[in-house]
């Protein structure tokens, strides 16, 4: 009898792992959203070409689905909530020297083409639309997960890149302030 | 950060194209032409010229049609300089000078906006907004010109100049460091124009300067107070400044020079000086963490 018990428990063991590991592959080629909360998008440029100033941005929205047929990654960064820790570099960086909010209120990526590279990597190519403009990119993501969060799956993204502003449009006080930006983004996603 | 370069680019340049064009336009044409018409008819061209200039020396190109809707004055400078000189050159009626200037403003406004009114979901206040600032630019603009037509052009170049100097620092202290310098090469060519009509004497002439002074100025202050954080209060406070030398006409005869020509530009001075003064005092601090020790001061006497 205690053989049986035995089995039962080594089987629903099994079941239970396999319902997990099905979830978690379900919940990967699911859309998942972007969680704003937990996400962080940096960027940093150098100040009189010797100190390195940060921002970041405090709103934003989108989905990542990285598997399947309909993989893509769609990112939204609200220009508003540009944040560099003093009320006055934001209020003029809002303004039309730089990213010009009211014309332009957002700043997004929309994958054109995802590459699993290995495991936890994947070569993403899209368009980057700032200040008005639209240029194609190519960025590495590291991804983490998914793993199971309070309130379901949980999908975590990781990528650095550089651009030229002036690229973009944004060609005021390029002497004073460098036209090469760092980006770093670290977005956690939830399953919808 | 304010260069030498930005200095000869956004100051000397514009002052040297205004200037120049304006006593080369007056000599080139005093020995062939009665005093009448060899009047300093090129007064709209070397303001557009001038700002133009001194623009794209400190700006750069902002290429065509421009992204930021901010830029577009520099693209409205040149084709307002030849209807400038249509006035400049034959008199016009003020009916058809008035026609003139609202095809000019309205132009300008609807250009500098039409970002947010082509914009998905565009509220209907947008679209008010630009019917008002239309008006109340016109309201403001009619008046300079008569009184350009009116008085000695040297009085109106310093009237214009004492207007748009304080209008450049309120662009500056509004948030647009680019409207600022816009705002600065527009005063440069003011002070030029007086500078030029000061040794013109006599023959100094600005009918159809407000076109292209009165257009550019409300573009610069439409664009700061859409895309920046102009104060529509601080915006009309610049727009009465120059009405106040209005008040010219008050002072008796007998009350002499100073009083009948001094006083009223100091008066527009000191109007347009208000909201600089305003916008001076209420800036953020530069510490950012400024307020907060303070308010952890008052924490910790608690």
């Amino acid at each position: 009898m205690a053989r049986y018990r035995t089995l039962l428990r080594i089987t629903a063991a099994g079941c239970l792992a396999g319902m997990l590991a099905l979830a978690a592959s379900t919940a990967a080629a699911a859309p998942f959203a972007v969680d704003a909360v937990h996400s962080t998008v940096l960027f940093s440029i150098k100040h009189l070409n010797t100190s390195t100033a940060w921002g970041r941005f405090n709103e934003m929205s989108g989905t990542v689905e990285l598997e399947g047929d309909n993989s893509q990654i769609d990112v939204q960064l609200q220009v508003d909530s540009v944040d560099t820790a003093d009320a006055k570099r934001d209020q003029h960086l809002k303004g039309p020297d730089f990213f010009s909010a009211k014309q332009f209120p957002t700043i997004s990526f929309k994958s054109t083409k995802i590459t699993k590279v290995d495991e936890n990597s994947y070569e993403v190519e899209g368009k980057l639309t700032l200040h008005g403009v639209s240029k194609p990119i190519q960025v590495t993501i590291q991804t983490a997960g998914p793993n199971r969060g309070l309130r379901g799956m949980i999908l975590g993204l990781d990528t650095e890149f550089k651009i030229k502003r002036s690229d973009y449009g944004m060609k005021f006080m390029l002497g004073g302030l460098s036209d090469e930006v760092r980006i770093i983004v670290s977005l956690e996603c939830s399953a919808q | 950060m304010f260069t030498w370069a930005d200095f000869w680019g956004g100051f000397v340049l514009p002052g040297m194209v205004t200037g120049g064009l304006l006593l080369a336009g007056w000599r080139g044409t005093r020995r062939r032409w009665s005093a009448r018409e060899s009047r300093s008819w090129a007064g709209p061209l070397a303001v557009a010229a001038g700002f133009a200039a001194g623009y794209l020396a400190l700006l750069g190109w902002p290429g065509f049609p421009p992204l930021d809707a901010v830029d577009w004055p520099l693209f409205l400078a040149l084709p307002l300089a030849p209807l400038g000189l249509l006035d400049a050159r034959w008199r016009l009626d003020l009916p058809v000078r008035v026609l003139l200037l609202l095809a000019a403003v309205a132009t300008a406004i609807v250009l500098i906006a039409w970002p947010l009114l082509s914009a998905e979901g565009a509220s209907e206040g947008i679209g008010w907004r630009v019917v008002v600032a239309t008006l109340v630019s016109m309201i403001f603009l009619v008046p300079l010109d008569v009184m350009a037509v009116r008085a000695w052009a040297g009085r109106y170049a310093a009237i214009a100049l004492a207007a748009a100097a304080p209008a450049a620092a309120v662009l500056m202290l509004s948030g647009s460091a680019k409207l600022g310098f816009a705002g600065g090469v527009l005063a440069v060519t003011q002070l030029a124009a007086w500078m030029a009509y000061v040794i013109q004497g006599r023959a100094a002439f600005a009918r159809g300067c407000v076109l292209v002074f009165g257009t550019l100025m409300a573009s610069l202050l439409w664009s700061a107070s859409l895309y920046a954080e102009l104060w529509t209060f601080d915006a009309l406070l610049l727009g009465l400044a120059p009405q106040m030398a209005w008040l010219r006409y008050a002072i008796p005869l007998r009350a002499g020079w100073f009083a009948r020509s001094i006083a009223p530009v100091l008066l527009v001075l000191a109007v347009a000086c208000v909201p600089v003064v305003r916008l001076w005092w209420t800036q953020p601090a530069d510490d950012p963490y400024e307020g907060y020790g303070e308010s952890a001061a008052v924490q910790i006497e608690r």
